[in-house]
């Protein structure tokens, strides 16, 4: 294996997790978020390349990585959209900070699989903490386009998030 | 909803069970449209290829041609050669030129999208020329000798009968039926190829506009 090959996967074993995030945030079912994750994996050595060392890895490897989750095209378009069991009563019933945040999570991702792939990132770079600048400049759009983008996707999640009957 | 909850629990959310892989050869991509496009590319320039092979080997094989319908034969080849040629060379760049993820959202999809559309009409352009030429030379090659005969006589039943008029529409119409058959094929066969990847990536693009 080349330095190269083993800096890179250093760098994808740092970030993994983060890798993790987006494939669920784009596919809802198990198979095809492994799926994608492998791809973005993929796209990013291929693009390895065009990183340069002065900016940030996680910068780079995020726009890399939501650029190939966007163009990411589904195996089967006409699959039928995933049936979703019920939340587990042991993380519904649960009070603990640790069960209340699994909950959110779990209707959050539920929630997201019903936004446009561009409001999916949008909500990403939010959670990652990016300003309305940043969000603009990585999609290619005004920071008053992220902005207005921004607020749409929220309140068509809490919309959503409402209609699974949870509220947070 | 409170997005600061949310951002709270985002964060926690490490799942440390993932394995990555360790061996990076064996990552295949195949699922974006770029790469199907790619895939299908990289299949359709090898069968071109064969067939071109096949086409220059065929008078040689069959030896049936006289040496006029030779000579034409290998003219209309060499006139199929010149489209393939600029579509061959227009592959290679536009193969290269795929797949910038490190760009904006917006110039990675605008490119993906102009550079695969500007391709898909210099494809069909060539696939109009080149569907009714394989055609011509597959008669040629199959008439082989008989080839100036039959078109002897078709000029001569033009010409000398009563019903020439009639023989000449019904040739002419059954040419241009052929032609539209292969017009609507081609329309279809691109479509099916590259348009699905096309309207995947205009979707996606249309997401990115101003919103009021």
């Amino acid at each position: 294996m080349s330095t190269k090959e083993k800096e890179f996967l250093a760098h994808i074993e740092k970030h993994k997790g983060i890798i993790h995030k987006i494939s669920k945030m784009y596919m809802d079912n198990e198979d095809e978020q492994k799926d994608l994750f492998q791809e973005i994996i993929f796209q990013l050595w291929k693009s390895y390349e065009s990183f340069k060392q002065q900016s940030q890895f996680s910068t780079w490897m995020y726009r890399v990585a939501l650029n190939a989750a966007i163009l990411y095209y589904k195996k089967d378009q006409r699959k039928p959209k995933t049936v979703y069991e019920t939340i587990p009563e042991s993380i519904a019933i649960g009070e603990g900070d640790w069960e209340v945040k699994e909950l959110q999570l779990e209707h959050f991702y539920r929630a997201l699989q019903k936004l446009d792939k561009i409001e999916k990132a949008i909500v990403f770079y939010h959670l990652e903490n990016y300003s309305h600048k940043e969000i603009g400049d990585n999609l290619g759009i005004t920071e008053g386009n992220a902005r207005v983008k921004l607020n749409r996707a929220k309140t068509r999640l809490k919309e959503l998030i409402k209609e699974q009957g949870y509220e947070f | 909803m409170n997005f600061d909850d949310l951002k709270a629990a985002w964060n926690n959310d490490l799942d440390d069970s993932i394995n990555i892989p360790q061996n990076l050869e064996s990552l295949k991509g195949a699922q974006s449209p770029i790469e199907k496009v790619k895939k299908n590319l990289r299949l359709e320039f090898w069968l071109y290829v064969a067939f071109y092979v096949i086409f220059i080997a065929l008078p040689f094989v069959t030896n049936r041609l006289t040496p006029v319908s030779t000579v034409v034969y290998y003219t209309l080849l060499l006139t199929m050669f010149m489209p393939m040629a600029y579509y061959t060379a227009n592959f290679y760049k536009f193969y290269g030129r795929l797949n910038r993820l490190s760009f904006t959202t917006k110039d990675s999809l605008d490119e993906a999208y102009f550079e695969l559309k500007h391709f898909t009409e210099i494809y069909t352009v060539m696939q109009h020329f080149i569907a009714p030429t394989c055609f011509l030379l597959g008669l040629l090659a199959g008439l082989g000798q008989k080839a100036g005969k039959t078109l002897d006589k078709i000029v001569g039943v033009a010409y000398l009968q009563h019903d020439g008029i009639i023989i000449l529409s019904i040739l002419l119409i059954s040419f241009i039926t052929l032609m539209i058959g292969f017009i609507i094929y081609i329309k279809w066969y691109v479509n099916r190829l590259y348009g699905k990847y096309l309207n995947e990536l205009n979707a996606i693009r249309k997401e990115l506009k101003e919103t009021e």
